[in-house]
């Protein structure tokens, strides 16, 4: 089966998208190591998909739609739990890091599927049909997935027991 | 947990999204951000985000897109010789039983020991339920009833290995 895109092509769209699919995929894992791997499984699967794509927007939502998936897999088999998540080491000067090691902390004890929605709203700026999309929820319910993530995230970021435990 | 929406969400998210947050000149937005805990809640957790998601794209090094061309290229000839090949191994793997069942049908026919009786057939025929007359015009210790028997037996028990062996990829 021949690949969905020339060369050409795939080396321009990898080269616009591959580091925020990156940073997606590390945060969404825990796991740099992981992430590298799933990078080019992401892209592996793009090239080879039937899917015919609309444009540049309906093939990057692909490709962080098969991400998502691969990461959802991959943590179901090597740890059972997304709550195991290690935190990887963060660069950067003590203040700094006390700072990210909040956030990482926080994405680290949310849901999966929480995690993925904050990332894709507030570090990507995807729109609710975009995150829709890459998560496979209708739209609609984009608005309130996000608010009670966002309640949840607050709520560890300030250090406080999110209110449904999560 | 309880839903609350605050009808200046959007605004906020449009400054944010804009750049225009946090942004002291903005000083009725900040107020209101300030005071109701669903903009408190967008503030920190977008302010959080958007400075994680600079921090890992500084650390992202991902292979460069020839390494992942070439790679993908790779995997995928790998991919089409191996779905090429599964065909003509599962013929060949079949075939070798057939012919090591008609190789084994074949020495029983022309080797001496075929001619002692075979308990087990007769042991078979017993557990089976079959009466005597039922099967009195069939003689299995006969070569004629033997050879087939044999081909099918031994095919049985060695296809299924040999599609096993040759189609276990690890």
């Amino acid at each position: 089966m021949p690949f969905a895109m020339d060369e050409q092509a795939f080396r321009a769209f990898y080269d616009r998208t591959a580091p925020a699919l990156w940073a997606y995929l590390s945060r969404l894992s825990g796991d740099r190591q992981l992430a590298d791997d799933l990078l080019q499984e992401s892209y592996y699967r793009l090239l080879r998909s039937r899917e015919t794509f609309e444009g540049e927007a309906h093939r990057r939502n692909y490709l962080f739609r098969i991400a998502t998936n691969l990461v959802r897999d991959a943590r179901r088999g090597r740890f059972g739990s997304w709550r195991n998540v290690p935190l990887p080491e963060l660069p950067g000067q003590p203040e700094a890091f006390e700072d990210r090691a909040d956030v990482k902390r926080a994405l680290a004890r949310l849901k999966p599927r929480d995690r993925a929605l904050l990332w894709l709203a507030y570090a990507q700026g995807s729109s609710h049909s975009e995150i829709a999309g890459v998560l496979g929820v209708k739209t609609g319910s984009i608005k309130l997935l996000l608010h009670r993530a966002r309640r949840r995230m607050a709520a560890l970021l300030n250090g406080r027991r999110p209110e449904d435990g999560s | 947990m309880t839903t609350t929406w605050c009808p200046r969400e959007a605004e906020l998210w449009e400054a944010i999204t804009a750049g225009r947050w946090p942004d002291a000149t903005n000083t009725d937005l900040w107020a209101h951000v300030n005071a109701c805990a669903t903009c408190r809640d967008v503030a920190l957790v977008s302010s959080s985000l958007s400075t994680e998601a600079s921090a890992a794209r500084r650390e992202a090094a991902p292979p460069s897109s020839a390494i992942v061309w070439w790679r993908a290229q790779m995997r995928a000839k790998q991919e089409a010789a191996l779905a090429a090949e599964r065909p003509i191994t599962i013929v060949q793997g079949l075939a070798a039983a057939i012919a090591l069942g008609l190789g084994v049908a074949l020495a029983g026919w022309v080797l001496p020991w075929q001619h002692t009786p075979l308990t087990w057939i007769a042991a078979l025929r017993d557990a089976a339920g079959l009466s005597a007359a039922d099967i009195a015009a069939v003689d299995l210790t006969s070569r004629w009833v033997l050879l087939p028997l044999a081909m099918i037996v031994i095919s049985l028990v060695f296809a299924p290995i040999a599609v096993y062996v040759i189609t276990f990829d690890d």
